[in-house]
């Protein structure tokens, strides 16, 4: 049996028990929801009525919205009921949860590691088996990063097909929220109880087609070039993609290698326009509206209440923005993610591109110091999030006990395709419990 | 020395919407912070959703400054710090604006000025601040209202031309319903920026804020122009500056020192698409315009100016027939009727009838009611009396005969000996007493001009 790891943050009203019994809240919960409600867990960037919201970040300690997500109303109009908010990166500013103002999410598999990030509690209530399904938000890998590491499926939607409405913003050009389970059925099923325009939402919007769940043989596989990726992913998950494009060739898919730099060119673009618009969406924050009551001068307010990575972000934001270098920095990332986007849009008009979701498998707690060698867990999970495409983690294999998985991505809109074509790549997996 | 002044000017009009810019909550006033919702206050995770009827308001107002309009405009992010902006950023327009290089050709004192209009932009207004004693309170009802942002090029050269430019402009907007235009109530707010230039080296720019009205702009900038010009004579510079308008002690006072140009770090709104508005067409008829047909009709030019201010009062004048005397109705409603209408916004409802004026205006050309109890029927009329039992009511409405006046004219005379002396005597101005008296004796009767010349004459003649 799987522990519980830190990954809750805080429990939906009606469940007002003591924190320490958790194991019996769990059993309570999950046996005497109400009417057979379904139980699901929230990450603590998408707020919720009855419980604070959070972003484990101190500037938020205790903030309760006086409004609810437009997930959330819809899900519950499927007779789904939160059961509480999950740990996560401050701001979700991160891929291994332990930047949270509550201390590190750990692993349910290895509690000595991390379970990814930044939608680190979700994955792991989901692995756990707490609840059979949880929200979390993606905007650089949040979702498939944390479903790499805990072997749960983790889906992005299109950017724009679910309203972002409650979410709150790291890079909104980027976020959107994700689905969590451990079936790609439910995931489907959450995803059609989740999508669709929204009127607080104006960037959100329906898409009429109807595509009936089932596996789906891909025509065409766009992979990353082999002999690139032995300096970028640990052999064992190179051994079990390779194993995988042999699979698939005998089912005469075609398969083509890309070149890397796809990858590597993402990584930097990702992060100028995150840092941008992290930059500008967290000046809300000015140390007037949220954080203590204390006599500290607002500067120092933002500076006493953000941890590390996100006054980082948040400096870099203005200093890209800024002028004399907004064009040579900013300008010129949204330059070639115009230029990404429409490559990776391409693609999908014949098939899926597949890659490793992780370089590796969950890292040590605290193990990971300088922030680059964390960014470079973003490596294949920034393309899709730039092109705003639709991507899936599915859990593959496990190395000495430690799960890992590999990602499906494919064109904007094409999401319940790509559920069908993940269906069908599923097939290959080694996952057991 | 060769003296110029330029002055640009940032019109802020706020938007004559029902609903905020970027959310649903109302735009009327009321009590403080009852119209806001979590776009209002910036909430964490709350999301803007363009008010598609204000932009068609902007793309009305692009018509009417023949600005190029941007059919797909783009909303960005203006990211400064102020406890009045709860994002810490204000969605208003960069790089696109919704239009662009427009003009607008006005009269200031008879003469044709034309002002080039370099943008017009939609953003949202900021929270009020209100200060009161120790407290500093925010208002979040204006927080995303919609505004227009007008621009112009530097191309006004004195106080007064500004002001013209802001009276007619803010009468087309008005007329278009476009703004209400009201300065008192911040719906229409205009900061100037003031440079001279002497022998051709033009001085920094200054900036001033906090006007209340279209007569305080053009004070500010007289009393900012003269201030550069005497700075620059006593061997001082201008610096650029943002000054405030001190209606107490009529000056401007230093605000703030601008130490370097402000770096808004403008990009795209992520949370927007781009916003597409369709071009706007109707007949736009500026007050330049409206001068134009009344001055080629016979109107003088302050007439033309006074009635083409109000578009409600033009419409009135446009509403009478062609072969009513212009000149004549000009002045009727330029004069006595714009003092009955001062103030009240419902002009057409206190009109008298086009048909009842037509014929008053007839009466008083023919002579058959003269201009004076013309004058006393006018009220009456308004209130809706007949307007032929009005002028039975007087009896003989027209002008004295002859010989009738000579005999007013004798016995005023005989009745005020004691001011006949002082006119003799060299006060000339008494005679107006006397031609008063007299007006007031023939209850209006007489024509006053053949009145004063009756009394000199006899005067004179004795």
């Amino acid at each position: 049996m799987l522990g519980y790891p830190n990954d809750f943050v805080s429990f939906s009203e009606s469940l007002s028990l003591a924190q320490e019994d958790k194991n019996n809240i769990f059993i309570s919960l999950v046996s005497e929801r109400k009417n057979d409600a379904i139980p699901f867990a929230v990450k603590d960037n998408i707020c919720t009525l009855t419980t604070p919201t959070t972003c484990a970040s101190r500037i938020l300690n205790g903030y309760v919205s006086p409004y609810e997500a437009t997930v959330l109303t819809k899900l519950k109009k499927y007779n789904c009921s939160e059961i509480g908010k999950t740990n996560l990166d401050e701001f979700a500013m991160g891929t291994s949860s332990e930047t949270s103002c509550y201390g590190p999410c750990l692993n349910p598999w290895d509690s000595t590691r991390v379970c990814g990030g930044s939608s680190g509690g979700s994955a792991a209530s989901v692995a756990a088996d707490i609840v059979p399904f949880a929200l979390g938000s993606d905007t650089g890998g949040s979702v498939r990063h944390p479903a790499s590491f805990c072997g749960v499926f983790g889906f992005r939607p299109t950017w724009g097909r679910v309203s972002r409405y409650g979410l709150i913003s790291m890079a909104s050009s980027m976020d959107v929220v994700g689905v969590f389970s451990k079936t790609l059925n439910e995931v489907r099923w959450v995803f059609d109880a989740i999508k669709g325009f929204d009127r607080n939402d104006s960037t959100s919007y329906d898409v009429k087609k109807n595509v009936v769940l089932r596996a789906e043989k891909p025509k065409k596989v766009f992979v990353p070039r082999l002999k690139d990726l032995t300096e970028i992913v640990e052999p064992y998950i190179l051994e079990d993609f390779e194993i995988l494009i042999k699979d698939i060739t005998k089912e005469n898919i075609n398969v083509h290698e890309v070149d890397c730099n796809i990858f590597e060119n993402s990584l930097p673009v990702y992060y100028l326009i995150c840092y941008a618009e992290v930059s500008s969406n967290l000046s809300r924050f000015d140390g007037i509206r949220f954080g203590p009551k204390n006599n500290s001068h607002p500067e120092l307010l933002r500076k006493e209440s953000f941890g590390q990575e996100v006054q980082r972000r948040i400096l870099m934001g203005c200093h890209v923005l800024s002028e004399g270098h907004k064009e040579g920095l900013y300008e010129k990332a949204v330059y070639l993610r115009r230029h990404l986007s429409s490559t990776l849009n391409s693609w999908s008009k014949d098939g899926l591109l597949l890659t490793p979701t992780t370089p590796s498998v969950a890292f040590e707690i605290n193990s990971k110091k300088d922030p680059i060698a964390m960014y470079r867990q973003d490596f294949f999970t920034t393309a899709p999030s730039l092109a705003g495409v639709p991507a899936i983690n599915i859990p593959w294999n496990k190395h000495k006990g430690l799960p890992y998985g590999f990602q499906v991505s494919s064109g904007v809109d094409m999401d319940e395709n790509l559920i069908n074509e993940a269906l069908w790549i599923n097939n290959f997996s080694k996952w057991t419990r | 020395m060769d003296l110029n002044s330029m002055i640009g000017l940032e019109i802020h009009v706020q938007l004559m919407s029902q609903t905020k810019l970027y959310c649903r909550c109302s735009c009327l006033y009321s009590e403080p912070n009852t119209n806001c919702c979590a776009v209002c206050y910036g909430l964490p995770g709350a999301l803007p959703v363009p008010n598609k009827y204000a932009f068609k308001l902007a793309s009305r107002c692009a018509h009417l400054l023949k600005c190029d309009l941007n059919e797909f405009s783009v909303a960005e992010r203006k990211n400064y710090f102020y406890p009045d902006l709860p994002k810490g950023y204000q969605i208003s327009q960069f790089l696109k604006p919704i239009g662009e290089n427009g003009e607008w050709i006005f009269y200031s004192e008879g003469i044709e000025c034309k002002a080039r209009i370099r943008r017009i932009q939609v953003e949202e207004d900021t929270a009020q601040l209100i200060v009161k004693g120790n407290d500093s309170l925010l208002d979040f009802n204006r927080s995303g209202i919609p505004l227009l942002e007008v621009v112009t090029e530097p191309d006004f050269k004195n106080a007064k031309e500004a002001g013209e430019f802001l009276r007619s402009l803010r009468s087309s907007l008005v007329e278009y319903e476009i703004s209400t235009g009201k300065m008192e109530t911040g719906a229409m707010r205009c900061e100037p920026n003031v440079s001279v230039s002497i022998d051709g080296k033009v001085s920094n720019k200054v900036e001033i804020k906090n006007l209340g009205s279209i007569s305080g702009v053009e004070k500010a900038i007289k009393w900012e122009i003269k201030h550069q010009l005497d700075q620059i004579q006593n061997g001082e510079i201008v610096n650029s500056v943002t000054k405030g308008w001190d209606e107490s002690n009529q000056q401007c006072i230093l605000q703030r020192v601008k130490e370097s140009t402000s770096d808004y770090r403008y990009f795209p709104e992520p949370d927007l698409s781009v916003i597409k508005t369709s071009k706007s067409s109707f007949n736009v008829l500026t007050p330049y315009q409206k001068i134009k047909i009344m001055t080629d009709e016979g109107v003088s030019f302050q007439m033309a100016r006074a009635i083409s201010l109000n578009h409600r009062i033009f419409n009135y004048y446009q509403s009478f027939s062609k072969d009513v005397n212009r000149k004549e109705l000009a002045t009727w409603i330029a004069g006595p009727l714009s003092s009955f209408w001062k103030g009240d916004p419902s002009i057409l409802g206190i009109s008298p009838k086009v048909e009842d004026m037509t014929k008053l205006i007839k009466h008083v050309n023919s002579g058959s009611v003269t201009r004076a109890i013309a004058k006393k029927i006018l009220p009456e009329l308004i209130k809706g009396l007949e307007l032929d039992l009005l002028i039975d009511k007087f009896g003989d409405a027209g002008y004295l005969s002859d010989g009738d006046l000579l005999a007013l004219v004798e016995s005023v005379i005989r009745d005020n000996p004691e001011i006949v002396e002082k006119y003799r005597n060299g006060k000339i101005a008494v005679i107006k007493s006397l031609v008063g008296m007299g007006m007031r004796q023939s209850k209006g009767r007489a024509n006053p001009e053949s009145l004063k010349f009756e009394i000199e004459k006899n005067i004179k003649s004795t």
